[in-house]
């Protein structure tokens, strides 16, 4: 059974407006290729959870199985663009602290750094071997424009 | 041609590598730089940072959309379009390029971010994986094909971010994708369809959920091998990736029997403009293919005849 929560409810639906025309035809679902490999990732459930405000919504942890594929926005016939709904009540989870700590720590080594990814020594070796230039850190400049207290 | 004309008639691009290629696949930049001015696509290198990737974007999609507009704004005050290497990072620069030549306010919004580092978002670049251009100046590629690839059987994959969201995108059909296959015709090669073949690599659940994303390499790998394939062909670098070293994680967790190797596309350009495997990075994949490896060096130059 669901449990409706309808602060959580009207918060999920003040971004995703779209949310509403969901009419639960499973498209996201079938075409979903984290589903097919794990049952328990079921875009068109997580849709309808969000769309009650239903509780347990912001504690499951599947959230951050999604791929990132763009399958179900390209395919949902009625506009709900799933994934991007997804990405909402992620962005509400971590700014409630509730994501997960290797997305709060790769986000951190981007607004450090620039980039997603570590720079070591051994990586400029290997760009030296192939007579690219080395990487060096950009991230001064994204603490300005992102940080903004 | 002399080298000078040519030089003159190049279109500059700002060249958008991103983090995967830069950090963990530089010898697919190396291959970019090398082969790109010879198709007369000129490169330039600006101070881009992190486009950002999907997962910075799952944190907080306004930064995700004012770290894209820095990098947008970058390449607007140089007058360059963008010439991305990677479909993500081509993904994330021309949706938030949309975004915001579409939404005056939110511009408004960003631009005072980026007032304090002295750029602004005018809405004047446009932004293109390099598969589009070299599709739309397919006669300058077919001049430089000397060594055809005749008889080697690939296997395409796409991926997911070249081809949707389609109205972002606006590349190739996502249901039945043909443009890289054709771009791999041209160089002489043959495609193969197997089953799989519009299936997502998998690779962003690598880190997260090994049990899921090896279990997807698996079944893309047998799938194309079965139907005949020799290697995957891909234009991303995360595909490759999945291909290559986390190939090789699955096979031996889930141990499947076959493996096949991956080139990005760019080093097969490289390989029908006569460099050679060595000269094209193929030694730094960790997947290896004596057979085709033999059957490539035997590729001999395409016969001229002028009549």
């Amino acid at each position: 059974m669901i449990t409706i929560k309808t602060d959580l409810r009207r918060k999920i639906l003040e971004h995703n407006e779209d949310i509403k025309k969901c009419y639960q035809c499973s498209t996201c679902s079938a075409s979903c290729p984290v589903l097919r490999y794990d049952p328990d990732f079921n875009p068109r459930i997580l849709i309808i959870k969000a769309l009650y405000g239903s509780e347990d919504t912001l504690e499951s942890k599947e959230f951050w199985k999604c791929l990132s594929c763009d399958r179900c926005n390209e395919r949902c016939p009625q506009g709900v663009n799933p994934y991007n709904v997804l990405l909402k009540l992620k962005n509400f989870l971590f700014s409630q602290n509730l994501a997960p700590k290797e997305r709060i720590d790769a986000r951190e080594l981007i607004i450090t750094t620039g980039f997603s990814y570590p720079i070591s020594s051994a990586v400029n070796r290997k760009r030296e071997s192939m007579e690219l230039e080395a990487l060096e850190s950009i991230g001064e400049e994204l603490k300005k424009i992102v940080e903004t207290e | 041609m002399n080298r000078m004309n040519r030089m003159n008639r190049m279109k500059q691009y700002a060249l958008f590598t991103g983090c995967t290629i830069k950090a963990a696949l530089p010898h697919i930049e190396m291959v970019a730089r090398k082969v790109l001015p010879l198709l007369d696509i000129g490169i330039k290198e600006l101070a881009f940072t992190c486009c950002p990737n999907a997962d910075f974007r799952s944190t907080d999609e306004y930064s995700w959309l004012v770290v894209a507009a820095r990098n947008l704004a970058l390449a607007e005050k140089e007058g360059l379009e963008i010439l991305g290497l990677c479909p993500g990072c081509t993904q994330t620069l021309r949706e938030a390029n949309m975004v915001l030549k579409d939404d005056v306010s939110l511009r408004a919004e960003i631009n005072k971010r980026l007032g304090k580092i002295g750029l602004t978002f005018k809405g004047t670049t446009e932004v293109n994986h390099h598969l589009v251009v070299l599709h739309r100046q397919i006669d300058i590629l077919l001049q430089r094909v000397t060594i055809p690839l005749y008889g080697i059987k690939l296997a395409v994959h796409t991926g997911c971010h070249l081809l949707m969201p389609s109205r972002i995108m606006q590349f190739d059909n996502p249901e039945q994708p043909r443009k890289l296959g054709e771009l791999v015709k041209m160089l002489g090669s043959t495609i193969i369809n197997y089953p799989e073949e519009t299936l997502c690599c998998g690779f962003t659940l690598f880190g997260s959920h090994k049990d899921i994303a090896s279990r997807i390499i698996r079944d893309k790998v047998e799938s194309a091998f079965l139907s005949g394939a020799e290697a995957f062909v891909v234009p991303c670098p995360s595909c490759y990736q999945q291909f290559d070293r986390n190939q090789l994680v699955a096979k031996r967790e889930l141990k499947f029997e076959y493996q096949l190797p991956v080139f990005y596309y760019l080093q097969l350009v490289g390989l029908a403009m006569g460099f050679d495997l060595d000269e094209v990075g193929y030694y730094h994949g960790r997947v290896r293919s004596p057979g085709l490896e033999d059957k490539i060096k035997l590729l001999v130059k395409k016969t001229v005849v002028n009549l």
